[in-house]
Parts: C-alpha cells; sequence; structure tokens
C-alpha cells in the first residue's frame, strides 16, 4: 500500500477498487422483503397480537434520542395530513378511541358509546379523570371544541375535516355525555376518530390562542412539549400523573421515559451512523439502503411494518387528459411497470411489491386481484397495439393521428419518491412506446397543481387510513376538489358503480355486507384503474437494543414511546 | 537535442523565453510528469465533450432497474447506478455540458468584465465610481450564492446556469481588468503612442487592450476551473439539468444517500471534478508562471 501511496492519484483508486472487491455483492432484485414483521397467509398480512400490548412492566427514567427525516412544520395536527403525525401524536395527545389488535373499536378517553339505529347520532360516554397538561379537563365540551376546531376553515384541514365531513353537530347532554349527529350514515366514524390526526387539544389554548398551536400545543398525553425548533426538532418530558393509556396497550400509569428528544435529520446516511455510533437510541426512518448493516449489526434492531388502506403509488393519472382518458392506455402503463425492479432501487429488498389497491393488512382486503395488473411488458404492447397505437416514429414512440404517445409526469425529490423511480419509470414506459418527461418541481407548486388537478401524471404518495374507507377519500368521485372542500381525488376520477360501493360501504357496520361491498370496489379498481400501485407503504424503524417494551401503534402501526424504557445493559 | 538543451539552459533567460520555450520543452516535460498528464487528461475531456461515442459504447441514458447498484465489474467497468445505468458512459457524456458550462460561463464574465473594467479605467471618474461602486456590492457576495441568486429569479436550465455562472464572476475580472488598464494607461508606450497623435480608439484598441487583457486571459484559464465547480456545485443542489441527463454534479448529489453501500455512486464523478479542475487549474498556472518569466 505505502508504494501505491506515493504514485498519489492512483492510489485512491486502487483503495476504492480493494474496498469494492472486498464488498458482497449485493443480492438480485425481486428476492422479496428482507425480514418484514407479521406472517403473509394468502396474500394478507396479520401482526402477532403482542406487538400491540405491553407484556411485562418496564423501569422508569432514562431519555430517549429519536431521529426523523423530516419536520412537520406545525404542531397542530387538526391542521395537516403529515405522515409523522402517525406517532408524533401519540407522544403528546391522547385520540377519543382507540383500535384493537383486529381493528375493531375499543375504549380510550370515551369509554362506551352507542350508536341510534338510523346510524345517525353517535352518544358518546367520556371517562371523568382526564386533563391536559394546562389543568383543563377533557369533558364533552372539550370533545366538541376540537370537533369544531378540525373542520373550522381557518384550520385549514386537508384530513381531519375530510374524515368527519358528515358531522353536523354535537349536543352535551351531561358533563361527561356528548352527542354527535351525522348528516348521513357514515359507518367508519369511530375508525377516524381513533386516528392521530383527529387527536385532543385543549379546549382553552383552542378557544384563547389557537396561533399557539402550532408552536406549542398542549395535549392530554403521555409527554409534554418542552421546546420545539422548526426543522431541527423537539424535546418532550413524561407528563406527571398521566394514567389513561388505551386499555388494549396494557399499560398502566405514566410513561417510562423521564425525557424523549426527536431530531430532525434528513440526510439517510446521517441517521443511520449517529444511530450506529450510539449518538441516537431510535430512528423512525430507517433508510432502506442500510437496512442490511442495520440487521447484520447486533447492537440493532430493525423493524418492518406495513400501513393500512392505499398502499404507496407509483402514478397518478389525471383521467381527463391526454392519454389517460383512455383505459387502455392506463391498463397498459400498469402492466408496463416493473414493480420489483422499482421496490429494489428504493427498498434494497425491504419493500413488499404491490399490484392493487388495498395494503395487505387492511380489513376486507381481497387479494383476489392483486395479479389483475402484473408487470407484462409483451401484454402491455398489444393492448396499445389494440387501442389504436400501432404506428411508431422514428425514435420509437408510438404515434396515431400524427399524434405522438407522449406525457409530462410531475414530480418533486423527497426520499420516499426520489427522482430515480421517476427516471425508471420514464425507461419502462419507453418500452412500450410511451415517452415520459419528468418535471421536477418544488414540493409549494407540486402541491399546488396537484389540487388544482393540472398533470397528465403525478408521481408518489399514499394514503393511510385505518379502514379501506380510505378507497373512497381517494376515488369516490366526492372526493374531487371543489372550492369549498380539499378532496385527494387528484386524478378526477368518476365512476358510477365504484362511487355505489363506496357510499354503500359507509351506511352498513354488517362485516358480512362491508366484505362484499370492499371486493367489488377492489375488483372495479383494477379495471378502470385510476392510479399505479408500487408498493407497500412500510414504516421503517431501527433502534439500539437497550431500547425495550416497544410495542406498535393499532391504527397507523407506528411505534407507541408510552411503553418504551430503557435498558442500559440490554442486549 | 541534449546539447541544445544544455546551451539554451546557459543563456540569459531575459528575452529569451519565446526560445527557452521552444527548445527547453521536452526536457521540462520529463521532468514534470504532472504537467504532462495533466495535459493528456484535458485532451481527453475535449475529446469526450466532442465524440463520447468512441470513448464509450453504452447509452447514458438506459435505465434498468434490475441492474441498479451493481460495484465495478467487466461489463461495467465503473459499475452501475440507482437505475442501473452505466456510470462510465454517463461521466463521459457528462463532460459536455460541464466544459460548454465551464468555458461560456468564464466567456461571458471575462467579456462582461473587461467592459465594464475597461470603462472603469479609461472613463471618466464618476464612471469608474458607479460601474467600482456596482461591482464592489455584487463582490460582497460569495460567487456561488449571486449564482443562487440568478438562477432562482431567472429559473433552471443549462442557458440560465451558464449566465448565473457567468455573471457572478463579472466582478473579479471587472477589478483585475480595471486594475491592470490603469497600470498599463501610464505605461511608456501608451504615453508614446498617445504623443505620436494615435486616436484614442486606436490607442486603446492596440496598446491598452491587448497589454491590460493578457495576464486576464491566463487567469481565466484557471478560472474555467472553478467555473465547472461552480456548475457542479449548483447541479449538486438540485438546480442543474433536469433528470435524467448526466451531470457530474446531479450524480454525485444521489450518490451521497447510497455512500455506506454504494460508494462507486459517488467516488467516480467526485474524482472527474476534482482530476478536471486540477489538471485546468495546473495548465493554467503554467501558462501563468511562463507569462510572468520565470523558469523552473
Amino acid at each position: 500500500m505505502r508504494v501505491i501511496a506515493r504514485l498519489g492519484g492512483p492510489a485512491v483508486l486502487g483503495a476504492l477498487l480493494a474496498l469494492g472487491a472486498c464488498k458482497p455483492v449485493e443480492p438480485a432484485p425481486g428476492q422479496g422483503s428482507g425480514g418484514i414483521d407479521g406472517t403473509l397467509h394468502n396474500g394478507t398480512l396479520s401482526y402477532a397480537a403482542q406487538d400491540y400490548y405491553e407484556a411485562a412492566p418496564g423501569k422508569p427514567g432514562g431519555t430517549l434520542r429519536v431521529s426523523t427525516a423530516s419536520d412537520t412544520t406545525t404542531l397542530d395536527v387538526h391542521s395537516i395530513s403529515h405522515g409523522n403525525v402517525q406517532w408524533l401524536g401519540r407522544i403528546l395527545f391522547d385520540c377519543l378511541l382507540y383500535q384493537d389488535e383486529q381493528g375493531n373499536i375499543s375504549p380510550w378517553l370515551a369509554k362506551s358509546w352507542e350508536i341510534s339505529d338510523d346510524g345517525k347520532t353517535y352518544t358518546f360516554h367520556l371517562r371523568d379523570d382526564v386533563t391536559f397538561s394546562d389543568g383543563e379537563k377533557f369533558n364533552a365540551r372539550a370533545l366538541q371544541v376540537n370537533l369544531e376546531h378540525m373542520r373550522d376553515p381557518a384550520t385549514k384541514s386537508p384530513l381531519a375535516a375530510a374524515y368527519i365531513a358528515p358531522y353536523v353537530d354535537g349536543r352535551i347532554v351531561d358533563e361527561y355525555t356528548f352527542e354527535a349527529h351525522l348528516r348521513e350514515p357514515y359507518s367508519p366514524f369511530l375508525d377516524v376518530l381513533a386516528q392521530s390526526w383527529l387527536s385532543m387539544i385543549s379546549p382553552r389554548q383552542i378557544l384563547e390562542a389557537p396561533k399557539t398551536i402550532a408552536e406549542h400545543p398542549i395535549g392530554s398525553g403521555p409527554f409534554v412539549l418542552e421546546s420545539y425548533t422548526r426543522d431541527q426538532g423537539a424535546n418532550f418530558v413524561k407528563r406527571k400523573g398521566y394514567n389513561w393509556a388505551p386499555a388494549v396497550t396494557r399499560h398502566q400509569g405514566e410513561a417510562y421515559l423521564d425525557r424523549l428528544e426527536l431530531s430532525i435529520v434528513p440526510e439517510p446516511m446521517i441517521r443511520f451512523s449517529t444511530l450506529e455510533a450510539g449518538q441516537s437510541d431510535f430512528t423512525v426512518d430507517a433508510p432502506t439502503q442500510n437496512a442490511r448493516a442495520i440487521r447484520a449489526n447486533p447492537d440493532l434492531q430493525m423493524r418492518s411494518r406495513i400501513r393500512k388502506a392505499n398502499p404507496f403509488r407509483s402514478l397518478t393519472f389525471n383521467v381527463e387528459r391526454f392519454p389517460f382518458d383512455d383505459v387502455q392506455v392506463r391498463r397498459a402503463v400498469a402492466k408496463a411497470i416493473d414493480r420489483d425492479g422499482l421496490a429494489w432501487i428504493t427498498g434494497f429488498g425491504e419493500y413488499l411489491a404491490k399490484g392493487d389497491f388495498l395494503a395487505a393488512n387492511t380489513r376486507y382486503y381481497d387479494p383476489a386481484f392483486k395479479d389483475v395488473l402484473a408487470y407484462d411488458v409483451a401484454e402491455a404492447n398489444r393492448i396499445l397495439d389494440q387501442a389504436g397505437w400501432s404506428e411508431r416514429d422514428g425514435q420509437g414512440y408510438r404515434v396515431k393521428h400524427g399524434q405522438r404517445l407522449a406525457a409530462h409526469l410531475l414530480t418533486y425529490e423527497t426520499a420516499a419518491y426520489p427522482s430515480s423511480i421517476a427516471v425508471a419509470i420514464q425507461a419502462d414506459l419507453k418500452k412500450i412506446g410511451l415517452q415520459i418527461d419528468i418535471d421536477l418541481l418544488p414540493l409549494a407548486q407540486v402541491t399546488q397543481r396537484r389540487y388544482a388537478s393540472d398533470f397528465q401524471l403525478i408521481g408518489g404518495g399514499y394514503w393511510h387510513t385505518n379502514t379501506p374507507d380510505g378507497l373512497y377519500i381517494l376515488y369516490h368521485s366526492q372526493a374531487i376538489s371543489t372550492a369549498k372542500l380539499i378532496g385527494q381525488n387528484a386524478g378526477r376520477f368518476r365512476d358510477a358503480e365504484l362511487d355505489r360501493v363506496l357510499s354503500a360501504a359507509r351506511q352498513t357496520t354488517d362485516p358480512v355486507e362491508l366484505s362484499d361491498l370492499y371486493r367489488i370496489a377492489q375488483q372495479r379498481l383494477a379495471q378502470t384503474i385510476p392510479a399505479v400501485p408500487v408498493f407497500e407503504s412500510h414504516v421503517l424503524l431501527a433502534y439500539r437494543k437497550q431500547v425495550k417494551g416497544l410495542i406498535f401503534d393499532t391504527s397507523h402501526n407506528t411505534p407507541l414511546f408510552t411503553s418504551v424504557w430503557l435498558d442500559p445493559e440490554g442486549k | 537535442m541534449a546539447p541544445i538543451n544544455s546551451t539554451a539552459a546557459v543563456l540569459p533567460a531575459n528575452g529569451l523565453i519565446q526560445a527557452q520555450a521552444r527548445f527547453v520543452r521536452p526536457r521540462q516535460l520529463a521532468l514534470r510528469p504532472g504537467l504532462v498528464l495533466a495535459a493528456l487528461f484535458v485532451a481527453l475531456l475535449v475529446l469526450a465533450a466532442l465524440q463520447p461515442g468512441w470513448l464509450v459504447s453504452a447509452d447514458p441514458l438506459e435505465a434498468s432497474a434490475r441492474q441498479a447498484f451493481q460495484p465495478p465489474s467487466s461489463l461495467h467497468w465503473l459499475g452501475t447506478d440507482e437505475n442501473g445505468r452505466d456510470i462510465l458512459a454517463r461521466l463521459v457524456h457528462a463532460v459536455r455540458p460541464s466544459l460548454v458550462l465551464g468555458l461560456s460561463a468564464t466567456a461571458l464574465g471575462l467579456l462582461l468584465g473587461t467592459v465594464l473594467g475597461l470603462l472603469a479605467g479609461l472613463g471618466p471618474r464618476l464612471v469608474d465610481g458607479v460601474v467600482m461602486r456596482l461591482v464592489d456590492v455584487l463582490l460582497a457576495f460569495p460567487d456561488l450564492l449571486l449564482a443562487l441568486v440568478i438562477i432562482t429569479f431567472f429559473g433552471q436550465g443549462a442557458l440560465n446556469t451558464i449566465i448565473a455562472v457567468g455573471i457572478a464572476s463579472v466582478p473579479r475580472y471587472a477589478r483585475l481588468v480595471r486594475a491592470q488598464t490603469l497600470v498599463v494607461r501610464n505605461a511608456g508606450y501608451v504615453e508614446a503612442a498617445t504623443t505620436l497623435g494615435l486616436p484614442r480608439r486606436q490607442v486603446i484598441w492596440r496598446h491598452v487592450l491587448p497589454n491590460a487583457i493578457k495576464p486576464i486571459l491566463i487567469l481565466a484559464t484557471i478560472g474555467i476551473g472553478s467555473t465547472i465547480v461552480a456548475g457542479a456545485a449548483l447541479s449538486f443542489l438540485g438546480f442543474g439539468a433536469p433528470p435524467p441527463e448526466p451531470e457530474w454534479g446531479g450524480m454525485l448529489a444521489i450518490g451521497r444517500n447510497y455512500l455506506a453501500n454504494a460508494w462507486w455512486l459517488v467516488a467516480w464523478p467526485a474524482l472527474a471534478i476534482t482530476l478536471t479542475v486540477v489538471s485546468i487549474t495546473a495548465i493554467g498556472r503554467e501558462l501563468l508562471r511562463r507569462n510572468e518569466g520565470k523558469r523552473l
């Protein structure tokens, strides 16, 4: 080595080559998921019940240092749809309800509830021992103020407001009894109330100082916010006297940790190396490219979970614009995108490729349609030939009536949807003679054009909710944005049959009927193809083995820090 | 050759720089392999810019997800990138935009800088004051920041990057040209030309400009290197050409996320940028040295 070192330049080269030779060759793609939690059975995924409750009491004390990739930019969970709220909300707040391991509704701040026969009146009986950290009591009035705040136009809620859209008004029956009146029967109402975005904020803060919620929210949760610096991090301290964790978690009393320090680290390399070096204990966004190293490290533990409802999409079509107004073109595109390839370049063997429209662990998921849109380039070419796109021009792109088969893909650079995905899609679609130009724009512009449906193709996105009603949120014609409503159906997809079954599913609570309706919906989506699913929406966690007692949220499959404790000698 | 060389070496250097350069080169070069390598590398870059197909046969845009992240092998000498594209092909095809940016941005900076510098150096005191205060304001911004501001203002794209980086280098050249002009203006030959009654325009064109600009042209050669770095930095920050076009800075930006498991995504473009800048700077410094009449 010393001899080479004298040569200066070439030494760097030689050293690098030597390094390369020592490294094992990466495995080929398509080898499935490295080690997702849970068991796959006939295409549906289930998790062990122990993942959701505390097995044994932990030891109190200590500080947990957590890293995450991005900031929510506000802590008013009602006003955003950011994915971090799934676990961040649970640190600061509580919800009215909680799901159990099977996805049934169970009590949290509400002890019990009744639904009227017409499905339009919900009566909640609330716990009487809950207080917010500013001393305010949680009672029927607090619940009413929170529901009002979620749908207040000033909150500009893209999510919570849509979830409680059928809520008309509420009546305070007595201090701890609340009656919610709905415009129409809406069976997912209880499920959505269990989600972190619909957490309970101190009514005094909402009424007296709503502007302060973004920076310094006051909740009733297991931790209290000590400080928050945008794009840098937040510190939380244990809430003294907390004693109302959901019964499903089997956790008693206060959180075990004294402090929780959250830092925002956008660079994946740094999240990995600080964890590896012991400068942080936990990352909620484990980089997939380092997953192999994390799994091989005896000091670290890796967990991979799947979010319910809508999986990650490679593309969403604007069905009102050329050429995706033709379902045949949409089908050809869906069949020409190599999902295993995409899962490989972003997931490094951690992602499960996905060809249908509900996550494998969602209630009423039916795996019967998972191969309808399977990768098949020959078939995709045949479909386009049949659709009249049989001519090709000098560059190999298809032409019809003098018009080239071409579209722009609107996207922005993010860890979940790096530009390499867009480039891979571009290369895949070139093989079937469809020209894609990539428009890589800043997030603000993409968001604006997304809500205005000003695109042909838009990249990325998933929609996680704890009920299959996520399909309504994304593909029902009522979910198309209007002047009054921020809708998530950005591709302006409308299908009468899909509308009918998704609306009917909101009217009933009968499991057999729901199972039938959602089966039809999934079948219909596989035929009409408003978007192209690509892989499951994964939650990837990594933590040091000193971290004990980690359990998962039943709604979001994200970590619940209430029961986490630190074992200094732990291995 | 050897006797001629030794003869040349004992000759007084003064006034014989030309002769020395002509005769001594082979021996000097033998003593300085670094300079030869630099020249060879620059020649290779020019070839890559003109005819990339002669150096590599692979298509720099051909992506295949299943071929992604392959380490260097006999098939892909430098490995494949995050989209399964051949990194060597992308490096070679990225030379043209880099060199075009380096040359045209420097040319633009030089042109505008010279005009402003001459104006300030030869014009009335008021013009000098105004131009130089403007240049001072621009100098207060770091080059790259100025380029960023311009790009944010005019939008992305190859031409805008050239304009941004070019304009960012104007203040420096303007200052140099002005200083040089002030020196030349009072030189004996200029005074002589003026005394002989040559028109002012001709004095400037024939005597002031050539003598003022020569050292600056050489500094500009070195400037090409830093312009290429500035272009790569902009591309690294996401202000370069949109994907899938190959660009060294862009390749670095994406590759750094995979440093722990696929070092070759970062190593090669980093090496390419470093070698390019070092080579161009080495040649520029040699020119500078010769111009100043210094010997080894």
